[in-house]
Parts: C-alpha cells; sequence; structure tokens
C-alpha cells in the first residue's frame, strides 16, 4: 500500500532499482506496433539465447519509443556503459547481440542511438549513467539527441513510452509519477488545480482543441452530487494510433492524469476508460495497471491518506466509429447504439447517465501530470500563442521514418516530413499531407511551410484532429482519396440526421463517378454545395467534417478533378477504370508496356515488336533516351525494383533491327491536302508520320543538314547511335513522309510561300535550340559556349576540346551530355556547378551516376557569380555558395546565397546549360501570339496556334521538354490536323486507357519465383572504356534478362478493375 | 456446432454482477462463441428483462458483432489511410481472390472468414494483415498470399486429422 510521502519514496527507490539493476537490462519495444515486426520472435530469441550464454540479465518487454520504422529496438543497460538502443533486431542478430554483449561487446553497426543521460520530464532532472566503463565501439554511434528522427522532438506525453516497463507501478513513479497527484490531494483546492490546468493552456488532444481546464470548471460549476470522468480511447481515426501507444507503454500517465481531473472537478467516484476493441493489448495492459493501482491504494478509498476516493472501469467499443463522439461515447457506455444527440446540453452539465461529466482523450489526460508536477508556467512556455505544449503525430504514409514523433506546437510541416521523417521513399515527389483523419483534409506541397497548430490547420481548411499525418507521394489521387474518406464516413454514419445520412452517399455517388470518368464539370459546383450543407447542418461532429477532405482536395486539386472529368486522365495513376496499367496511362505517347512486356515474357519479340510500333515508329530512340515516366509508376517499384521498362523496348528494337524488321503499319495515300511540317525533331517526325498513318502527303522541312532536331544535333552519340536514328527515320520516310534537310522556313521558303504551293495545314515544332545566358560579368569572353551550340557542332562533326578544365553550370540532360562530351572531347577535368542539391536536378539520375562514374565532379550548391577574364579569355569563375532556405511554393528549400561565400574555381572553358529558347526564325512576319518566354501560344488541348492553319507542338511550344512529350504533341497535333482539314470541330476526342492487345499472362512458376526478384542490370561499357570515345554506353539485355524482367511484371492491365 | 447454454448462462450471471453495459454482455458473448447465437441473445433478453429489441439494436449497431458464426481463421486486412496509402487496396483484392469470399464471409467449409477493418493502429508498418489475431506487418500481395497459403494448408490438415478421428 501507497498511502504516505514515505511509502511513495521507498517505490521510488524500488522503481529505480529495477530500471538501473545493477546487472544488463534489455528491454524490447512490445507494443502492437512491434509484435507485428516481430518483438515476440525477437524477446524469445533474446530470453534463449541469454540462457544458452549464461547470460545474467533482465529481459523485459516495453512500450514503443516511436520510432516503429525501426522496429523491433532492443535497448540495451548495462552498469558502467552508455544505454545503446538498437534498431531491426531480427532473432537471429538478437543471439549474435547477446552472444556480443556477454563478451562485454557491442553491436555497434546495429545501434540506432546511444545515450549517456537520460532526462526525468516530470521532476526535471537529468539522470546522467556511469560511463566509466566506456564507449567501446559506440563512439561512432549518434547520441540519441543526435538522431535526426529523435532531435527535433520533446516528449511530454510520450514521456515514459518505451523506457519503463507499462505496468511496472514503481517504475512508472521512479520517472516521477504520482509525486505530482500526492501534491495535489494533500496541498491544493480542487479550484486551484482547475486554475492551474486552465493557465497551462492545455487544449483537448482528441480533435475539437476545447480548452482543457475551461471544459473542468463547467463541470465543477454543474449542479449535481454525482459527477463522472471519462477518458475517450476510442481511437477511430484511421491512420492515428499515439493514444493506443500512450495505453500501452504507459498506462499510469492516463490513471494519474483521471485522478487529478476526478479531484478538480469534485463529487466524483467513478471514472470510465473507454477504449476500442481493435486495441486488445491495450486493454489487457489497462486492466492490469487498473489492478494494481487498486492494490496499492492509488485507486479505491482513501487515496493516498487524503479521504479521496475514486475508482476507474473499463469500457470496451464495439467497433463503431462514431463513439469517438463524447454524446455517443455515453449512449455507448450505457449500453445503447451509440447514437450523438444535439449539444447543449454540454456533457459537462449533462453526460453519462444524465450526471455532469468530463470527457478528455488520453493523450490530454497523459499530459495533465506533467502540467501538476511541472507547473502552467512551464507547460504554457512550450509550443505557439494560441496553442500551448506539445503534439504527438503519427507520421504515416508514404514517408521513411514512419513512427510517433512528438514536437512543440508550432513546428512545421516540412521539419516533420523532411528533417524528422527522412523524406518520401524512392526519391519520389509530396503530393498531399492528410492531417486529422476522416474529419481533416488534404495540404499539398506547397503548405509544407506551415508552423502547425491548431489554428493553422484550422485555416488552412484541414484540422489538428487527434493528430494522424498521412504523408502521400505522387502516386495518390486526391479525388480517390476524398471518395475513401466519403466512404468511410457512410459506413460509419449512425443514419439519425438527414444530412449525414443523405447527403455522404449522395457526394459519394458523384465521386464514383468521376472516378470512373463518367463525371460533368457541374459535378463540381455540386459537390461543393452538398459538402457546404453537410457540414453546416449535420448533427454531430462526424457529418460536420465528413466534407473536409472533399472540401480541402477540391480547393487545392481542382486540376486533377478536371482530369478525371475533361480527359480522362488520372494524374497519380491510381482510378482503376481510367488507368488500366500506371505505365501505360502516364506515357505521353500511348506506349502499351503491359502488352508487349507480355509478348517479351512468352518469347514472342516480333509480336512485341508490332504492339510497340502501333504507338510509335522510335522504339529504338526512346528505348535509349526516354525519361521513362511509366518506370516512376510502375507497380512493381511500390513494394521492390520497377520493371524496366525501357531497357525491355530497347530490346525489342535492337532484336528488330537485328533481323531487319520494319513497323509493318502503312497507308495508303487517301486525302489531297498537303501538310507542311517545320523541323525535324521528335515532335515533328511524329506528326509527319502520324498524318501519312492517316492518309496524307506530308513533307517535313529542316534547316540542318541532317534530320532528327535535338535527336540528331543534341543528343550525344554514346547514348543514341546515330545507325538507329537513321533506320528509324527511314522507317519514317517509308511510311510515306518525304524530309527536306538544309531548307530553313523563314530564310528559304516562308509560310505564304508554302501555302501557295498548296500546302493546307502547317505543324510548327522547332524546338528550342537557343541557349540562355547566365547573366553575369564576363559571359562573353573566350573559352564561354552553350551547351547547345557545343553539342550541336560535335554532333555535326565539326566539333572541338572546348578546353582543358571545362565548367558545366546546371542539373538538367543538358548539363550532363554537355559534360560527357567535353569529356569525350579530350578535355582533362570537367566540373558541373549546380546550385541545388542532387536529388533536385533534373536530370535522369542514372545518367548522373553515369557523369561521376566517368570522374565528372559534381560541385553542388555553387552558382556563378562571375567569369574572370584575362585578355579576352577566360580563365576562372568566381563562385558563391548557396544555402536551403525556406520553403518555396515547389514545396522545396529555395536557395539562397551565402554572402561572402565567393571561391575561385579556375577553368579554361565554361558551358552554361541552364535552359535553352526557341528560334522563332520561321514565323518572322507572321501574325502569331507569342509568350514572354518566346514559345509559341496555342490551345493547350488542340495545339492550334492564334493563326486556324497553323499548329505548334513540342519544346517551341512548351519550352525545353522531354522526347516524348515532343512525340506526344505530334501525334495530337496530326489528329487535330486531320479534324481541322476535313472540316471537323478541332477538339480531341479523351478516351480511359485500355490494353491495346490481348496477351496471355504468363504464369511464373514457383521456382522462378524464388529466383526472379530484381530488375537486371543492363551491361555498360566500364568507365575507362567509355570515357574517350562516342561508342554507346549502355548495352542491350540478353534475351533471358528481357524475358526475365518481362515476367516479372504484374500485369496491372489484365487485374480485375 | 452445439452451444454450450450453461457456459451463457454464466456469462449472464457474471454481467448481472458486474456494474456494466449492455455493450459489455454482447462482447463476452461474441467473444465466447464466435457470433451472437440467436438462443442466448434471447436467453439473455429474458434472464436481465432487457428488451429484446434493444439487444438486437445494439448488435446491429456495432461491426464487433456478428449473427453468423466467423470462420475457424479469421482474416483482417486494414485498410485505414496509411495502410491504403501504401498499397493495401491490391492486397485486399488478392485475399479476397485467394479465399473466395467477400468482407462479411465466411467460407462454405467454416474455415475462412474475412473483415476490412479500418485502422489497427500499427499505421506506421501498413499494410497490415491480422490472421487469427497475429499482426504482420509491411505485407506485400506476395507475402500475404503465402501467409494464406500456409494457413489454408493448416486446415487442411486439421480438417483430415479430424476425418481420421471420426473415422
Amino acid at each position: 500500500m501507497i498511502n504516505k510521502l514515505g511509502d511513495l519514496q521507498e517505490a521510488r527507490d524500488r522503481g529505480l532499482a529495477s530500471l538501473y539493476p545493477d546487472k544488463p537490462r534489455i528491454a524490447v519495444g512490445a507494443a502492437t506496433c512491434g509484435q507485428a515486426n516481430g518483438a515476440v520472435e525477437v524477446t524469445l530469441a533474446l530470453l534463449n539465447a541469454a540462457e544458452r550464454e549464461k547470460f545474467d540479465a533482465e529481459i523485459v518487454p516495453v512500450g514503443c519509443i516511436g520510432f516503429c520504422a525501426a522496429e523491433p529496438l532492443v535497448d540495451v543497460w548495462r552498469p558502467g556503459h552508455p544505454r545503446v538502443i538498437y534498431r531491426q533486431i531480427t532473432p537471429e542478430k538478437a543471439n549474435e547481440l547477446v552472444a556480443a554483449l556477454a563478451r562485454g561487446e557491442d553491436k555497434a553497426e546495429w545501434a540506432l542511438c546511444r545515450l549517456e543521460a537520460e532526462e526525468y520530464l516530470l521532476d526535471g532532472s537529468t539522470r546522467e549513467y556511469d560511463v566509466s566503463r566506456g564507449n567501446g565501439d559506440l563512439s561512432n554511434v549518434p547520441t540519441y539527441a543526435e538522431t535526426p528522427f529523435f532531435t527535433r522532438q520533446m516528449k511530454i506525453a510520450l514521456r515514459n513510452c518505451g523506457f519503463s516497463r507499462p505496468t511496472e507501478l514503481d517504475e512508472y513513479i521512479a520517472r516521477g509519477g504520482f509525486f505530482g497527484l500526492y501534491d495535489v490531494l494533500h496541498n491544493k483546492s480542487p479550484e486551484e488545480v482547475v486554475e492551474l490546468v486552465t493557465k497551462s493552456g492545455l487544449r483537448g488532444r482528441g480533435g475539437g482543441g476545447f480548452p482543457t481546464g475551461r471544459k473542468w470548471g463547467f463541470c465543477r460549476a454543474a449542479a449535481g452530487d454525482e459527477k463522472y470522468i471519462i477518458c475517450n480511447a476510442d481511437e477511430g481515426d484511421p491512420g492515428a494510433y499515439m493514444d493506443r501507444s500512450v495505453l500501452e507503454g504507459d498506462p499510469y500517465s492516463v490513471l494519474e492524469g483521471m485522478t487529478v481531473g476526478a479531484f478538480a472537478v469534485g463529487n466524483v467516484r467513478q471514472g470510465y476508460i473507454y477504449v476500442r476493441r481493435e486495441y486488445p493489448h491495450a486493454i489487457e495492459i489497462l486492466t492490469v495497471a487498473i489492478d494494481k493501482l487498486r492494490e496499492a491504494g492509488l485507486l479505491g478509498e482513501n487515496i493516498l491518506g487524503s479521504g479521496f476516493n475514486f475508482d476507474v472501469a473499463l469500457a470496451r467499443g464495439a467497433g463503431a466509429f462514431v463513439c469517438g463522439e463524447e454524446t455517443a461515447l455515453l449512449q455507448s457506455i450505457e449500453g445503447s447504439r451509440g447514437m450523438p444527440r444535439p449539444r447543449p446540453p454540454y456533457p459537462a452539465e449533462k453526460g453519462l447517465f444524465g450526471k455532469p461529466t468530463i470527457i478528455n482523450n488520453v493523450e490530454t489526460w497523459a499530459n495533465v501530470p506533467a502540467i501538476v508536477a511541472r507547473g502552467a508556467d512551464w507547460f504554457a512556455a512550450v509550443g505557439t500563442e494560441g496553442s500551448k505544449g506539445t503534439k504527438v503525430f503519427s507520421l504515416v504514409g508514404n514517408v521513411n521514418n514512419t513512427g510517433l514523433v512528438e514536437v512543440p506546437m508550432g513546428a512545421s510541416m516540412y521539419d516533420i516530413v523532411f528533417g524528422i521523417g527522412g523524406g518520401i521513399p524512392r526519391d519520389r515527389d509530396l503530393k498531399a499531407i492528410q492531417t486529422g483523419g476522416p474529419s481533416g483534409g488534404c495540404l499539398p506541397a506547397d503548405k509544407l511551410g506551415l508552423n502547425i497548430d491548431f489554428d493553422a490547420l484550422t485555416e488552412a481548411g484541414s484540422m489538428m484532429g487527434s493528430g494522424g499525418m498521412i504523408v502521400m507521394d505522387e502516386h495518390t489521387c486526391p479525388v480517390e482519396m476524398a471518395r475513401y474518406f466519403l466512404s468511410f464516413c457512410k459506413d460509419e454514419s449512425c443514419g439519425k440526421c438527414t444530412p449525414c445520412r443523405d447527403g455522404i452517399p449522395a457526394a459519394l455517388e458523384i465521386l464514383e463517378r468521376i472516378t470512373k470518368g463518367e463525371g460533368e464539370l457541374e459535378d463540381l459546383e455540386t459537390l461543393e454545395n452538398l459538402g457546404n450543407i453537410v457540414r453546416q447542418t449535420s448533427l454531430c461532429g462526424l457529418g460536420q467534417t465528413a466534407a473536409n477532405p472533399l472540401l480541402t482536395t477540391l480547393r487545392y486539386f481542382r486540376d486533377e478533378y478536371e482530369a478525371h472529368i475533361v480527359k480522362k486522365e488520372c494524374p497519380g495513376a491510381v482510378c482503376k477504370a481510367l488507368v488500366s496499367a500506371p505505365c501505360h496511362h502516364v506515357c505521353p505517347i500511348g506506349m502499351d508496356p503491359p502488352s508487349y512486356i507480355g509478348f517479351i515474357a512468352e518469347g514472342q519479340f516480333d509480336k512485341a515488336y508490332e504492339v510497340i510500333t502501333n504507338a510509335s515508329p522510335f522504339p529504338g530512340v526512346c528505348g535509349r533516351v526516354c525519361d521513362y515516366p511509366c518506370e516512376f509508376k510502375c507497380t512493381s517499384g511500390d513494394s521492390g525494383d520497377p520493371i524496366a521498362v525501357r531497357a525491355l523496348k530497347r530490346f525489342v528494337s535492337d532484336y528488330a533491327k537485328n533481323k531487319n524488321g520494319r513497323p509493318r503499319k502503312t497507308a495508303a495515300k487517301k486525302y489531297d491536302e498537303k501538310v507542311a511540317v517545320i523541323g525535324s525533331g521528335p515532335a515533328g517526325l511524329t506528326c509527319a508520320y502520324q498524318l501519312a498513318q492517316l492518309g496524307y502527303e506530308a513533307t517535313v522541312f529542316e534547316a540542318l543538314p541532317v534530320a532528327g532536331g535535338m535527336l540528331a544535333v543534341g543528343i550525344p552519340e554514346y547514348r543514341l547511335p546515330r545507325d538507329i536514328l537513321e533506320f528509324e527515320i527511314e522507317n519514317v520516310k517509308r511510311a510515306g513522309v518525304e524530309i527536306k534537310t538544309d531548307t530553313a522556313v523563314g530564310r528559304d521558303v516562308t509560310l505564304d510561300g508554302l501555302r501557295a504551293e498548296g500546302y493546307k495545314a502547317f505543324f510548327v515544332a522547332t524546338g528550342a535550340h537557343t541557349g540562355l545566358k547566365l547573366g553575369v560579368e564576363g559571359e562573353d569572353a573566350g573559352g564561354v559556349i552553350d551547351a547547345v551550340a557545343f553539342l550541336r557542332e560535335v554532333n555535326l562533326g565539326r566539333g572541338e576540346k572546348p578546353g582543358d578544365r571545362v565548367g558545366v553550370v546546371g542539373g538538367g540532360n543538358a548539363a550532363i551530355d554537355a559534360a560527357r562530351t567535353a569529356l569525350r572531347m579530350g578535355a582533362s577535368e570537367v566540373h558541373i556547378l549546380y546550385r541545388r542539391t542532387r536529388r533536385e536536378m533534373p536530370a535522369q539520375h542514372d545518367e548522373i551516376q553515369a557523369a561521376l562514374d566517368e570522374g565528372i565532379k559534381l560541385h553542388l550548391l555553387v552558382a556563378p557569380k562571375r567569369v574572370v577574364t584575362d585578355g579576352g579569355r577566360m580563365t576562372a569563375v568566381e563562385c558563391l555558395k548557396m544555402a536551403l532556405g525556406e520553403v518555396d511554393s515547389s514545396g522545396r528549400r529555395r536557395p539562397v546565397p551565402i554572402e561572402g561565400s565567393e571561391f575561385l574555381v579556375e577553368l579554361d572553358a565554361l558551358i552554361p546549360a541552364i535552359s535553352q529558347e526557341p528560334d522563332l526564325t520561321c514565323i518572322e512576319g507572321v501574325e502569331m501570339d507569342v509568350s514572354k518566354w518566346k514559345t509559341i501560344v496555342t490551345d493547350r488541348e488542340t495545339l492550334q496556334t492564334t493563326v486556324p492553319d497553323v499548329f505548334a507542338g513540342g519544346d517551341v511550344v512548351t519550352g525545353p521538354w522531354t522526347v516524348t512529350g515532343a512525340m506526344g504533341h505530334g501525334k495530337r497535333a496530326a489528329q487535330m490536323i486531320h479534324k481541322y482539314l476535313r472540316g471537323e470541330e478541332v477538339k480531341p476526342t479523351y478516351e480511359a486507357t485500355s490494353p491495346t492487345a490481348e496477351v496471355p499472362i504468363y504464369q511464373m512458376t514457383d521456382e522462378e519465383i524464388e529466383t526472379i526478384i530484381h530488375r537486371p542490370h543492363a551491361p555498360c561499357h566500364s568507365a575507362p572504356d567509355r570515357v574517350r570515345n562516342f561508342e554507346e554506353v549502355e548495352l542491350c539485355l540478353t534475351d533471358e534478362q528481357a524475358m526475365n524482367e518481362a515476367k516479372r511484371c504484374l500485369r496491372c492491365d489484365a487485374t480485375s478493375a | 456446432m452445439a452451444i454450450d447454454m450453461e457456459r451463457a448462462e454464466t456469462l449472464v450471471e457474471d454481467f448481472r454482477m458486474k456494474d456494466a453495459g449492455l455493450i459489455e454482455l454482447l462482447l463476452d458473448i461474441q467473444d465466447e462463441f464466435n457470433y451472437l447465437p440467436e438462443k442466448v441473445v434471447l436467453m439473455a433478453s429474458e434472464k436481465l428483462e432487457i428488451p429484446l429489441e434493444k439487444l438486437l439494436g445494439a448488435a446491429t449497431f456495432y461491426n464487433a458483432f456478428t449473427t453468423t458464426p466467423k470462420g475457424r481463421n479469421h482474416v483482417k486486412v486494414c485498410t485505414g489511410t496509411a495502410c491504403i496509402v501504401r498499397g493495401s487496396r491490391s492486397i485486399f483484392e488478392t485475399v479476397i481472390e485467394d479465399l473466395g469470399i467477400e468482407p462479411g464471409e465466411t467460407t462454405e467449409d467454416g474455415a475462412f472468414s474475412l473483415e476490412n477493418v479500418h485502422c489497427l493502429g500499427a499505421c506506421a508498418l501498413g499494410p497490415i494483415v491480422v490472421v487469427n489475431e497475429e499482426y504482420h506487418g509491411h505485407m506485400t500481395t506476395k507475402k500475404t498470399s503465402e501467409i494464406i497459403k500456409k494457413v489454408k494448408a493448416k486446415a487442411r490438415e486439421e480438417k483430415e486429422e479430424e476425418v481420421e478421428a471420426v473415422a
């Protein structure tokens, strides 16, 4: 029994002896999350190993320290040594770990962090460990405070989780527990306690954020000699689990908090914890904890000898989300259907069994002992003006370091997601952050700079809710997310009030139509109206907030809703009815990888070639230089390696070329109208080819002596051999296209002249071949040559070595091409200067790696300030160092120059490769709208310019873009020109993506499932072999490699919609 | 399977002694019998003098209760937000295909039942699949199929043993 202060002190001493025994103590994080990761197996392995090694240690289960992604976590305390937390311990590692410990060694390579001191939050003390026996191999292991996951955290609610045994009362007391309650019961009046909590600024952590002290005050003032205290542990928000973690890791903090609350409110003899049945482990722990408190006299009669009586019982929820709403919760405890009722009266006046009742959630109660122990001012010093203290977030979804994080109110989302969370897996882009569960909203990446507290989130259209923070990467569809949440709320609506019961299904039906591509633009207005009605007129919080996910996605992602409706396009490639296979859906030229990959798996390469060439005459080009958006969206990439789509396409094209296979599809001339295509790059050639397929006579005019545009004069030969390009251009010609090289429109012929010759429509696709200037002093000096000009000269066989020490400015593909070409032209050193970090470089990542392999130096966070010249020639570049500043509207941190950080790089040549703009000579004198970036203005969908018979596409419209993007424009322009010439309305028709061929699904054998796991590495010439010549670097996959890789394809196109 | 009415009556008596809401009784019955047998609900209504409509009202409101038996092996797939974001949709489809039943259903032989749950509170390890109260984290379609295959094999063995025992 613990009655007196002396009893508490004795319990504390016992607890300290148990926390820091005179032998090693190994604690395993064994909350539900740990168990799901194998904590039980690890504990058994530790016990067995200890017995085998005769290693005398205490092996105990504890709660979760929060870093769930690193579980199972094993925390080793040894007298005389730093405490070490080990991450991702398997049973095998557990064996080795015990063996090492038994030898007196550590396993530094598995350590997450080490602790040499530990803070006891409740008494504000720091306990320094005795580390007299040394660090051993641990000196390189970061300390707890240095570990990125922990460094920005401040743990109040989670103070004990993972540090003490959840049901060991003495350990809780050792860490400062129940001294605050003793003080309250013996030295404070109830009014003083209410005042203390009010002054602390604590607001309810369950969702609404109502000031806790005020709520207590109301209840205290309410008439009645029987009142109740309830802990709401019906944590139903999908994605939030901090309450579970507190209950499983530190139940006494909640029970102490409730006892303080009962004393403050007065006339309370009974409290309830309403806990969801989906948390069986929490129920188990709570049951034990309550029993132990009764045994110790800390619950029941005459608590701590003060004469105060209070007891707590568990009430289990039975799986109804709406019971998290307080009036529904009361109904449920009373034994009825959990249906909310109107407020007022609020539960503080009329609650459980009609009596005044306080309902606070788990995290709120867990904060109370800390406020009591440390005082209101201490608590109020943490956080923002309107939101005091800390908030626990469950950081989950597409983020590297998933787990529970507790940060001071006002922390920025960027710091949480990218600092603590370590960013997005597979370096994907962030699309949205969902906070507040089904009641909250989806915020876009440009809100990353938001300093979150109750008010900031509400203002942004979302809410704090219980603290779920679900990170969603670019593979998420906001429309589908809204549909998901509404479908959840539809299921969970209790059906009592009409707006919620009928309004949610009505909105859901519309959303379902939109995700199937059957929506209308008017639907968006209807959805907004419906959402607002449900929000304003529903009876309880469930209905009032149910529309939030819908309304926020409409606010921030309206363009994606419109894409679904107008273009039958799902930018996240999620909505099955529109997408078929994600790789197919996102390809700008409509290439259908699952079909040709299916044929490759069966060894039917000719059929694969046919599928490919039905979509494009350039398989060899795309198979080499495509930026493969398909692979970024590949479903296999979600849990392993994405399929090597580009390499497979290249394999098929090489196969066909080797046997001189040509696309079969050719069409006879059907129409008399002639079409002129200006520019023979990927856009122009694709357009001309498609026009020929449609039955038109198409002539391509090319200013340069060779056809191919950037494919011929921009991309270096080591990436795209000329014979491949020529072979495929030959196929375009065979389809009936005439190409006139050395004929510049605007110089040799004019648009009007061509009209007079009988051309009835034009497609301008002259690209963007003029490099932009850096805008720094001295850049006209000798030795400075723009990247596009440099690459063009080299490609035309007229280039020379730019210099010995060459610098390239920029981070895109042109920069990498220029750098690698400079090396091949004989430069002895090549340096790339880029102003952001490697993650932000627009160039393809494998190209960057190839450049590094070839010995090219990458200088990040650096920008040129001035070119230093001597006698008209450059001798060096003066650079500035950059730092990453505030988060900008793209969700990336903006680079800002560091003042006074100038430094010189000695160079004799500099190649700016920052961007290019079009040369518009071909339309000189033509009255046509042109943007301020010197690009031609077209209708975005039809590509028609302001001159009706002239269409334009590719880089001349978009600025520097991708090869497939340009080809996609060429394809679309051909269709639009066809409509224009046939006198039809010039408007694209959009269709949902669907397979272009019927291809059987290859069934892998059991052996293949075991062995074919990773994508193949296409063989490459080694760096030393390749840096002095222009031979193609990457080689073709073998037949076996290609077939095996094709077998890995999950065939999303064929799985059920 | 025969209903142990004696056991059911003990549950009702225990409940009468406790100061607890009706939901607690229904949960006890559900946990004991794997569903709410009609006989037991009728008996409880009579003994406790609680109108049947009140019992059934609560029983049909909450997801925890079923009026038909769950399978001997119970599979739960989490379709909470964090799991959905990490691909539990396709896992769910796989399980439906592997078991040949929709959520809320039990296979004809009574071996399996399937439930989709909204959040089990292990979000950081999503996608989560729970088979017979054993939690599996970081699931993929492949790993899920393997687990189902194993449980199926075990169920078959048990069945065979049962048949042998009867023979």
